[in-house]
């Protein structure tokens, strides 16, 4: 193993099983993150990106049913590892900015209480007074006016943007080796999100902090990933440097990802009307499987396209999951 | 002359909150604002996280009581309208929200099913067979036969934010308030919401108010944007003024900070973010709010308050830069 390798996941599958039918969220997804490594995972909605994070952090509900080769973090397969060993770096060397904060945030706990719950996790031997100026500390971090007032509300007084706040200021006090970042910026105006994207990059040089990205917002991973995999109906479709994705993108659903964007950027969602009317028509998962994913949807389709295409190395760069190439 | 929606004049909204084993104090959330909403027009209002935009949609809904000014619907004190059964369930039909958290505002133990039946329940509408289908394949969850019995944490981020849109569209309503709408989808997702939206409005004449940080989306859809910062409206005008002459320094702050969706221009920009401390809503900067952080101030800005100052048709802006006087 590579030794700057903090994260390895291999051939990951994880299904859902409901009482009428299965939904299979990740098919056979493998990446990597080095240490001090910015990786992002982008795609479409339902794609699979917080089931990854969440098999990561062994929080999937009972019913998921988790298949892997191997997830090695820091050299150990956390996949066989129990739940005293998961609950001892959850929070310490891997800590997550969840999607939805406001619903980990506890209700009736106030913020201060909290965040010194959090930073206890990291080092329990900090009094109650220095857990509270280091509070302060972080809110102040993530742009929180009057951190010394803030300690003291509840989640329900807190706007969305500064619920996500108070939990990223939770996520970074533990000083993590990994964080996953789930769309940590989502309820966030675009100056503090820029002033986020920042913090984010400092903790980056300064303590060789590894982050998952997860995000669908492009321009997000321009500032921050070293390189993006892109997530298609539970696969990974293409991956690359971060720069190579927007060079460069060769699979037809990244090119989408990337006009659309620009699209937007630019005021002109009315253009993309027809495009993403297609993009839309989902088959029923039954009737996907054997084929590419993202037949019906592609202009380029082909005989061979009723196979599975594999993931495949392109011009010695990239891998995309195309058999067009 | 299209009808006036909503009026509302100079509202307010102090929430007292302990700061202190015996102190308290006013967060002043929203203080004073003026917005006249037309009919079938898409208002949208943008601005820091924190600076009261929730808090205004929760007055209009009827969920919070100002603290001081007036709310008027159809010409009709809110207030009023709301003390009277009838009335109340009217303005409830007519006006649909979807809430900035769609985790919490789901109830967890209903189906996508219930919850979709339910505004028809309420409201004695009848069902069709296929109305629930529909809507769900409007907001893309497709198939819908894979959604209507699964619970919302069943449910990506961004499926769950569709349930809460499809939900406040069902009975087709003549307001819908919509905050942080696509906040948690992918543009292909996005794009398809918002081009759902403009049909919707062209279609039935709706009024939209609309909350969002996304700015470069709104360049779509808004006919006008209210700029907001810590508690007041600091320019208020039609889209294409906004965009194209904005002329308050934290609208020019906040337009410069949209990401463009190509890494080269970002990897090697520096991220522009507005320098400086987040406003305090407990006490906020005397004379103008933004002074502290604001590059053009001169010295009537730590001192008086700026006026709302008309610089050009329907375009307002709290600024004494504006002032001829
Ligand atoms: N607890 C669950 N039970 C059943 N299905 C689930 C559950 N959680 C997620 N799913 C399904 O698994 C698929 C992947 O979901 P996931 O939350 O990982 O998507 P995502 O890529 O994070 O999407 P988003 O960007 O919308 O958050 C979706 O189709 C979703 O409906
Ligand atoms: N119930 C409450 N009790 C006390 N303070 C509150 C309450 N609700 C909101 N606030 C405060 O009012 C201010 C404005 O909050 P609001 O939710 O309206 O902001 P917002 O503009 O929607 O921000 P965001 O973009 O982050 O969602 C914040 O300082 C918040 O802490
Ligand atoms: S009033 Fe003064 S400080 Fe306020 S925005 Fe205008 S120039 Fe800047
Ligand atoms: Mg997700
Ligand atoms: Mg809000």
């Amino acid at each position: 193993m590579e030794n700057n390798l903090l994260l390895k996941v291999e051939e990951l599958n994880v299904e859902y099983l409901l009482t009428d039918y299965k939904v299979d969220a990740v098919k056979n997804v493998s990446f990597y993150v080095r240490k001090g490594e910015c990786v992002a995972l982008v795609g479409e909605s339902g794609s699979g990106k917080s089931t990854v994070a969440m098999a990561i952090m062994g929080l999937l509900p009972p019913y998921a049913k988790i298949s892997a080769k191997e997830i090695l973090f820091d050299g150990k397969d956390i996949l066989k590892a129990d739940e005293k060993f998961m609950s001892e770096i959850r929070g310490r060397d891997v800590t997550v900015i969840f999607q939805d904060p406001i619903s980990y945030l506890n209700p009736i706990i106030s913020v201060g209480e909290q965040i010194s719950e959090a930073l206890k996790a990291h080092n329990p031997k900090i009094s109650d007074k220095e857990a509270q100026a280091q509070a302060i500390e972080l809110l102040k971090k993530v742009r929180i006016a009057d951190p010394e007032r803030v300690l003291k509300m509840y989640p329900f007084q807190l706007s969305g943007g500064m619920a996500q706040r108070v939990f990223i200021a939770m996520a970074i006090s533990a000083n993590p080796k990994l964080l996953i970042a789930d769309e940590p910026t989502t309820a966030l105006d675009l100056t503090i999100q820029a002033q986020i994207l920042k913090l984010l990059n400092n903790l980056r040089k300064e303590y060789n902090l590894s982050i998952i990205l997860i995000t669908h917002d492009l321009s997000l991973t321009s500032y921050l990933a070293d390189r993006i995999y892109v997530m298609y109906n539970g696969q990974i479709v293409e991956e690359d440097a971060a720069e190579g994705i927007f060079t460069n993108p060769v699979h037809p659903y990244t090119k989408m990802l990337i006009t659309s964007s620009q699209a937007i950027y630019q005021g002109e969602v009315k253009k993309l009307k027809d495009k993403i009317a297609s993009l839309t028509e989902k088959e029923e998962n039954s009737k996907v499987g054997q084929r590419c994913n993202f037949l019906g949807k592609c202009k380029n389709s082909a005989q061979e396209c009723e196979k599975e295409p594999p993931l495949i190395e392109y011009d010695g760069l990239k891998k995309v999951r195309c058999w067009k190439l | 002359m299209r009808q006036t929606i909503f009026s509302i004049q100079d509202l307010k909204k102090y929430y007292l909150v302990k700061t202190g084993l015996f102190k308290k104090a006013y967060i002043k959330a929203v203080d004073g604002v003026n917005f006249l909403i037309k009919e079938g027009e898409t208002y949208c209002v943008v601005g820091e996280s924190g600076s009261g935009k929730t808090t205004v949609t929760k007055m209009l809904l009827g969920l919070e009581q100002p603290t001081e000014g007036k709310i008027e619907f159809l010409g009709k004190d809110l207030t009023k309208i709301l003390s009277n059964g009838g009335n109340a369930k009217d303005f409830r039909k007519n006006v649909q929200a979807v809430f900035q958290d769609p985790f919490s505002s789901l109830n967890p133990r209903k189906t996508v099913k219930d919850i979709l039946e339910k505004p028809f329940k309420v409201h004695n509408a009848k069902i069709e067979m296929d109305t629930i289908e529909r809507l769900l394949e409007e907001v893309g969850l497709i198939p819908p036969k894979e959604f209507l019995n699964r619970y919302s944490h069943q449910l990506s981020g961004g499926q769950r934010q569709r349930v809460c849109i499809a939900r406040a569209l069902a009975l087709k309503p003549k307001v819908v308030i919509l905050d942080e709408p696509t906040a948690a989808l992918d543009v292909t997702i996005k794009a398809q919401i918002l081009n759902l939206l403009i049909d919707l409005k062209e279609k039935y004449n709706l009024t939209y108010i609309i909350i969002s940080h996304e700015l470069p989306l709104l360049k779509s859809i808004a006919d006008k944007i209210s700029v907001m910062y810590a508690g007041k409206v600091v320019e208020e005008g039609p889209a294409e003024r906004i965009f194209n002459e904005p002329k308050h320094p934290y609208t020019l702050g906040l337009l410069e900070s949209i990401p463009p969706p190509d890494p080269k221009s970002a990897k090697t920009k520096t991220l522009p973010t507005l320098e400086g401390e987040p406003p305090s809503p407990v006490n906020p900067p005397k004379g103008c709010r933004f002074h502290p952080r604001c590059q053009y101030r001169f010295d009537l800005c730590d001192k008086i308050e700026p006026d709302r100052i008309e610089i050009g048709s329907e375009h307002y802006v709290l600024c004494h830069l504006f002032n001829r006087k």
